[in-house]
C-alpha cells in the first residue's frame, strides 16, 4: 500500500479513483436511477477522495496515537456514512437530484470569478474589479450603463480609500505597482 | 465582588468614541446583512471579520458580536413585508408578521419584532454572564479527554439537530474534519495531505473557506435560481404596539427569550430550532391561540425574543468552553484566532477585558439596536431594496479583498472560490454547509485532546474518566437517536404505502 502513498504510485492511484468517479456517473446515467446522478456523484467523491488521503497516510510515521490515527478514523467514519447514502440512493429511497436550474449561469459566474482571480494578478486589484463589477452586473441583467459606471467607480473609490489607506491592506497591483 | 470588578473592566473598555461607534456600525452592518434574503449572520460575520485584522482585539470582537446579535432583528424585516425571511430563524417570524402586514399593520409587526428582540437579546446576555462564568471556572479543571468529548458532543448534537437529512449533516462534519487533516500535525510536527503545495503547510485559511462556503456559494446558488426580478418592499411606520399591547406580549416575550437563551447554550440548536419552540409554547400558553398563524403580535413576538436570545445562549459553549454551537460562532472562534485569542476558560483569566468587554457592549448594543430600530426602519428597508445585480457582485468584491486581507495571499482567493464552489454543490445536493465549517473549526481541538488523552492515559481513558464517558455517551446517543427514528419512520412509511396498495 505504501507505493499509492507518493510520487508515481499516488498518481495511478488518484487516475484510478478519478476513473471510479467517472464511470460511476456514466452508470448511474444510463440506469434507471438516473434521477439520482447528482446525489450518487456528490458522495461518490467524498469516498474516492477519502481513498485517495487514506493512501497517503500510509507515508505518514507508524507510532502510537500518531499522525495517521485521526485522519484514518474520519477517513473511516466518512466512508462508511457515503456508502450508506449510496446504499438508499440504490435503494431509491433517498432525494432525488433538484430540478436544474440556470446552472449555465451558475458556470458562467465562477468562469468569471476565474478570470477576476487571474486580471488581480495581472491587473491588480482595483483595475480588474471595476471590470469585473462592470461584467457582472451585465451579466446579471442590469442594463444600466451610468448605474454600472457609478457602482464599479465608487467601489473603486471606497476599496482604496477604506481598505487600501484606513486598513493597510496591501491589495495586489499588478502591473500598476509603480504607479500607486 | 470579583464579577463586578470584572465588568468595571469591562465598562472601561467601552469608554470613548471608538467603541460606540464601532457598536453603532455593527447594529446598523448586523440589521441590514439580517434583512437581505440569503445573507445569514454567519455570512455577514465572516465577510467582516478580515477587515477587523487591524482593529484592536476587544474593538474587533464588539463589532462582530453586535453584528451578531443584530442581524437576528434584521431578519424579520423582509420576513414581515416581504414574507421573504432574511434569515433562517425568522421564517417563524413571517407565520404571523406577513398576514399583518396584509391587514396594513406592517409598523406595529416591526415594532414588536424589534421590542421583542431587544428584550430577548438583553435577556440573553443576562442569562449568558450568569452561566458562562461559573462554567469557564469549572472547565479549568478539565483534561484533554473531557475537551475532547466535548467536542465531540458539539459535533454530533449539531449533526443530530440539523434540519434535513443527518447523514448528510455527518458526511459535512466528516468533510470538514478531514480539510482539517491538510497541513503540518500539530503534535508530531509530520506533512499531511499537502501533496508537495508549501501554501497548505498550513492547512487552508479557516476565514478565506468561511467566507467561501457562507457568502460565494450563496451567490451561486441565487445565480442558478435567478429571475432578475427586482423585490418590492412594502412602505412602513414606525408605530411601536400600543402601551396595552406591549402588556398583553410581556409574558410571552419573557418566557421565549428563557426558552430561547436555554435552547441556544446546545451546540447546533440555534436561533430557527429556538424561534420553532418558543412559538409552539406560546401557542399553548396563549388565551388566543386561534389568532397564531394569522397575524398574532404574540406570535411575532414568540420568534423574535426566543431567535434573538438564543445569541446570549450560544456564546455560553464559545466564551466558556471554545465549544462553537452554530455557523456563527464557529466564525466569531476564527476571528478570536485571528487575534491570537482563544476562547474557554483561560480567556476570563487572562483576558477579562475582552470578556467583559464583549458582555458590556451586547447589552449597550440591544439599546443602540432599539433606538436604531425606531428612527432608522424606512432608511434599512431602501438599503435592503437595493438590486440584487448589484449586491451581489458586490459580495463577492468584499469577498476577494476579505480572503486576501487574511495573510495577503492570492492562494487563500483561490481557496475561497473553490470553497464556494464546494458549498453551492454541497447546497444544492442538500448537504448543509455550517458542519463543514464547524468541523473545520473543531478539528484542531478535537485531534489534540484525543491524542493526548490517549499519550498520557492510553485508550482507557475514556471510560476511567466519568465526565468523558458521560457526554461520550450521550454524543452517541444524540447521534444514534435521529438515526433510528428516521428509520422507525421510514418503516412506517413503507407499511402504510403496503396498505394503500392493499386496499
Amino acid at each position: 500500500m505504501q507505493y499509492f502513498s507518493h510520487g508515481t504510485g499516488l498518481s495511478i492511484w488518484a487516475l484510478f479513483l478519478a476513473a471510479c468517479f467517472i464511470i460511476t456517473g456514466l452508470v448511474f446515467r444510463r440506469s434507471s436511477r438516473h434521477n439520482w446522478t447528482g446525489q450518487a456523484l456528490l458522495p461518490m467523491a467524498l469516498l474516492l477522495l477519502g481513498a485517495l488521503f487514506y493512501g497517503v497516510t500510509f507515508d505518514f510515521p507508524v507510532e502510537e496515537a500518531g499522525p495517521a490515527l485521526i485522519p484514518r478514523l474520519w477517513i473511516a467514519c466518512l466512508s462508511a456514512m457515503c456508502v450508506t447514502i449510496l446504499f438508499f440512493i440504490v435503494r431509491g429511497d433517498a432525494d432525488k437530484d433538484p430540478k436544474a436550474g440556470r446552472i449555465g449561469f451558475v458556470l458562467l459566474g465562477v468562469g468569471i470569478m476565474v478570470a477576476y482571480y487571474f486580471a488581480i494578478l495581472f491587473l491588480g486589484y482595483f483595475v480588474s474589479s471595476v471590470i469585473f463589477l462592470s461584467v457582472m452586473m451585465y451579466v446579471l441583467s442590469c442594463r444600466k450603463p451610468i448605474l454600472i459606471i457609478s457602482v464599479s467607480v465608487g467601489w473603486l473609490l471606497f476599496s482604496y480609500v477604506v481598505f487600501y489607506k484606513l486598513l493597510y491592506i496591501q491589495l495586489p497591483l499588478g502591473i500598476f505597482e509603480n504607479y500607486l | 465582588m470579583e464579577l463586578l470588578d470584572s465588568f468595571s473592566i469591562g465598562l472601561s473598555v467601552l469608554l470613548g468614541w471608538k467603541p460606540i461607534l464601532v457598536i453603532v456600525v455593527g447594529v446598523i452592518v448586523g440589521i441590514l446583512a439580517g434583512a437581505m434574503p440569503g445573507l445569514s449572520p454567519s455570512t455577514a460575520v465572516a465577510l467582516l471579520v478580515p477587515f477587523s485584522y487591524t482593529m484592536e482585539p476587544a474593538l474587533a470582537l464588539i463589532l462582530l458580536t453586535s453584528i451578531y446579535i443584530a442581524s437576528n432583528y434584521g431578519g424579520s424585516i423582509t420576513a414581515v413585508l416581504i414574507n421573504t425571511p432574511g434569515t433562517p430563524s425568522a421564517a417563524v417570524t413571517a407565520m404571523d408578521g406577513y398576514p399583518l402586514t396584509q391587514k396594513g399593520q406592517a409598523g406595529k409587526a416591526l415594532g414588536t419584532a424589534l421590542l421583542a428582540s431587544t428584550v430577548g437579546g438583553a435577556i440573553g446576555v443576562m442569562i449568558l454572564i450568569l452561566f458562562a462564568v461559573p462554567l469557564a471556572r469549572v472547565a479549568l479543571k478539565f483534561s484533554p479527554a473531557d475537551y475532547f468529548a466535548l467536542a465531540l458532543f458539539g459535533l454530533a448534537t449539531v449533526a443530530s439537530m440539523s434540519r434535513g437529512n443527518v447523514l448528510k449533516s455527518m458526511v459535512a462534519i466528516l468533510f470538514g474534519l478531514m480539510i482539517k487533516n491538510i497541513g503540518i500535525d500539530p503534535i508530531s510536527g509530520v506533512s499531511r495531505f499537502t501533496f508537495g503545495s508549501d501554501q497548505l503547510y498550513d492547512g487552508f485559511t479557516l476565514i478565506p473557506a468561511l467566507i467561501g462556503l457562507f457568502a460565494v456559494s450563496v451567490v451561486f446558488a441565487k445565480m442558478e435560481s435567478w429571475t432578475g426580478i427586482p423585490r418590492v418592499l412594502e412602505k412602513v411606520d414606525n408605530k411601536l404596539p400600543s402601551f396595552k399591547e406591549m402588556m398583553k406580549i410581556k409574558m410571552t416575550i419573557l418566557r421565549s427569550s428563557v426558552i430561547g437563551t436555554v435552547i441556544g447554550i446546545f451546540p447546533g440548536a440555534g436561533a430557527t430550532i429556538a424561534a420553532f419552540i418558543s412559538y409552539d409554547v406560546s401557542k399553548r400558553w396563549s388565551k388566543t391561540p386561534e389568532e397564531f398563524g394569522k397575524g398574532s403580535l404574540e406570535g411575532v413576538a414568540a420568534a423574535e425574543g426566543a431567535n434573538s436570545s438564543s445569541v446570549g445562549g450560544a456564546l455560553v459553549p464559545l466564551l466558556a468552553l471554545g465549544i462553537p454551537g452554530s455557523a456563527t460562532d464557529a466564525v466569531l472562534l476564527g476571528a478570536f484566532m485571528l487575534h491570537d485569542l482563544v476562547p474557554g476558560p483561560l480567556l476570563f483569566k487572562n483576558n477579562p477585558d475582552i470578556v467583559y468587554g464583549i458582555f458590556s457592549a451586547l447589552i449597550l448594543a440591544n439599546m443602540i439596536m432599539l433606538i436604531l430600530g425606531v428612527y432608522g426602519n424606512r432608511l434599512f428597508i431602501k438599503v435592503v431594496s437595493v438590486p440584487e445585480a448589484i449586491m451581489y457582485p458586490l459580495i463577492l468584491a468584499i469577498a476577494v479583498i476579505g480572503s486576501f486581507a487574511v495573510s495577503g495571499s492570492m492562494f487563500d482567493v483561490a481557496a475561497c472560490i473553490g470553497f464556494g464552489v464546494i458549498g453551492w454543490l454541497f447546497k444544492r445536493y442538500g448537504f448543509p454547509v455550517a458542519p463543514i465549517v464547524l468541523g473545520i473549526v473543531l478539528g484542531k481541538m478535537v485531534e489534540e485532546n484525543f491524542r493526548r488523552a490517549v499519550m498520557m492515559d492510553g485508550y482507557s481513558v475514556f471510560y476511567t474518566d466519568k465526565l468523558a464517558f458521560v457526554v461520550l455517551l450521550i454524543s452517541f446517543l444524540s447521534f444514534v437517536w435521529p438515526l433510528y427514528k428516521g428509520w422507525k419512520h421510514h418503516q412506517s412509511v413503507n407499511r402504510s404505502k403496503v396498505k394503500s396498495q392493499h386496499n
